[in-house]
């Protein structure tokens, strides 16, 4: 003990009080936090110093468009406003939050909403730190958390949730969701990691489809065994096929066939004409993939060609295995009506024997 | 320093500034954040490390700015701190060993005003100079003695009954 100071008037207890003070027993840290503290250490630097030139271009950017924005919009502009519904607080408050506004979204789920005008500012670390405190202390409804900056500190936030993760499992899925809806293409590499934990999956998925390109989406499809899961990816990866290759290809490979004649089924605007084309194509495994792909999705639009390849037989089959396929009044009316033709009528009830057995 | 220096540096330092993070905080999960913090503007700031002092000043200051902003958030939300930081009552006259007497005193020490607390920690327990103290603290040396006598004074008010018990022995 070091303390003694000669200014202020000796004590006759210093003796004992420091005998008391040396007697101070602190609980250490675990091994456990210090590896993770180790391993910050050693992972942080590569990337900050990277990061923090971007991100000081980035923000230079960021804060001349924002300037911009803002003297382009009418001062009478509405506010953006933020699709939650704010509940009465079942956690007693003692204080009117800072930089923070108490409410539960519906799905109980943590929120990390983009910057709202009008609201405090709260440093990004600072909201951060709040929310995954929040989700330790295990309130049954955690913030949902408002900021007026975009987070600039990713590698605080991603090491401060593996961190989280490592720390308290249980509550892993609610980080995911932090996870997911911060993510970036930029953060593919931390994303893939935590997305080989079983238990975050279903709460990453939405980021992992959002972010990863193709190539990728078909690597995790390949090792993807929940069918919900494969389903929710497929259905990304046929939304976003403009050309409708990958569709075709899809569609071609039984793995993925179910996956994929669902994810059609539901998809919005779905590429209808090169799966037409690809009735032609020389290939007949890809003649038949595009039959059943174009089946499924039923396009009003489609069926009239459809009726008219039968009739002038080109690629007559095909095109009976799309109608055959398309549960639809229309299409079965259009089915009557070229079976009244004996040959096609032969055609249509093999075509039928067909699809039945293999799909 | 070049960065692989620095980066030994930061290793070799990790360990007395989660300690003294524990110190402050009087809780090894708050303490992990606080040094975790503490690393990660480290590492975006080391640059600004101009060998002036030496890296273990630099590095506390670091970690007590980490500390305070802590504070801050939990001064701000209360309720946080009553659902974190239930309160710990003192009574030395109940420490059954000393074990657990070394424990209260922890416990008392962490729970000083957080000025105090830092002078305390800094001076009496991780042995710093007065003089490196008062600079990582940004206050005068004068400052310091007069903190950290208003620490001793309540410490020995909260410990009169042991330290009167350890003058009679």
């Amino acid at each position: 003990m070091n303390s003694d100071d000669p200014q202020l008037p000796d004590r006759s207890d210093d003796n004992a009080l420091d005998q008391l003070l040396a007697k101070a027993q602190w609980p250490t840290l675990s091994p456990t936090a210090m590896n993770r503290l180790r391993s910050a250490a050693r992972h942080l630097p590569s990337s900050v110093v990277w990061q923090i030139t971007t991100l000081a271009a980035a923000a230079a950017i960021l804060v001349l468009c924002w300037i911009g924005v803002r003297r382009l919009s009418a001062p009478d502009s509405q506010p953006r406003t933020v699709a939650i519904t704010p509940v009465a607080p079942q956690i007693p408050m003692q204080a009117k939050p800072i930089a923070l506004e108490r409410a539960s979204s519906p799905a109980e789920m943590l929120l990390v909403l983009p910057p709202a005008p009008g609201r405090q500012s709260a440093s990004a670390n600072a909201v951060v730190n709040t929310a995954l405190s929040q989700l330790r202390l295990g309130y049954p409804h955690p913030f949902v958390v408002h900021s007026l900056r975009p987070f600039a500190n990713h590698s605080y936030l991603w090491s401060r949730i593996e961190t989280e993760l490592s720390r308290d499992p249980a509550r892993a899925p609610q980080l995911a969701s932090l996870i997911a809806q911060l993510a970036t293409p930029a953060r593919r590499a931390e994303l893939a990691r935590h997305y080989q934990h079983v238990a975050l999956r279903d709460a990453l998925l939405p980021a992992v489809v959002r972010v990863f390109d193709e190539r990728e989406l078909m690597q995790m499809l390949a090792n993807e065994t929940d069918f919900p899961r494969r389903r929710t990816i497929v259905a990304a990866m046929v939304a976003r096929d403009r050309d409708g290759q990958l569709t075709l290809a899809l569609a071609m490979n039984p793995d993925t066939l179910e996956e994929t004649l669902i994810a059609l089924r539901h998809a919005d605007s779905p590429a209808v004409a090169p799966l037409l084309a690809a009735l032609r194509d020389s290939s007949p495994s890809r003649r038949l993939a595009a039959a059943r792909a174009l089946g499924t999705l039923c396009h009003a639009g489609v069926l009239p060609q459809l009726e008219r390849m039968v009739l002038t037989g080109e690629h007559r089959r095909e095109a009976i295995t799309a109608l055959l396929c398309c549960r639809d009044g229309a299409a079965d009316d259009i089915v009557k009506r070229v079976s009244q033709d004996a040959s096609i009528a032969a055609l249509v009830r093999t075509v039928a024997n067909e699809i039945n057995g293999s799909i | 320093m070049d960065r692989t220096e620095f980066d030994a540096q930061l290793l070799a330092h990790l360990d007395a500034a989660a300690r003294f993070a524990v110190r402050l905080t009087g809780r090894v999960d708050s303490a992990e954040d606080v040094t975790h913090e503490a690393i990660v503007r480290a590492t975006s700031s080391w640059r600004t490390f101009s060998g002036r002092s030496s890296f273990k000043t630099w590095f506390f200051q670091i970690v007590l700015n980490a500390f305070r902003d802590a504070q801050r958030l939990i001064e701000r939300r209360p309720m946080m701190r009553l659902v974190d930081e239930p309160k710990i009552t003192a009574d030395p006259s109940s420490a059954a060993d000393e074990r657990e007497l070394g424990v209260r005193i922890a416990q008392l020490v962490s729970q000083l005003p957080p000025r105090q607390r830092e002078v305390l920690v800094l001076v009496a327990y991780e042995q710093i100079p007065q003089e490196q103290a008062a600079e990582i603290l940004g206050i005068t040396q004068q400052n310091l003695r007069t903190t950290l006598h208003l620490a001793r004074q309540r410490l020995s008010e909260q410990l009169s009954e042991f330290t009167s018990r350890a003058e009679r022995t």
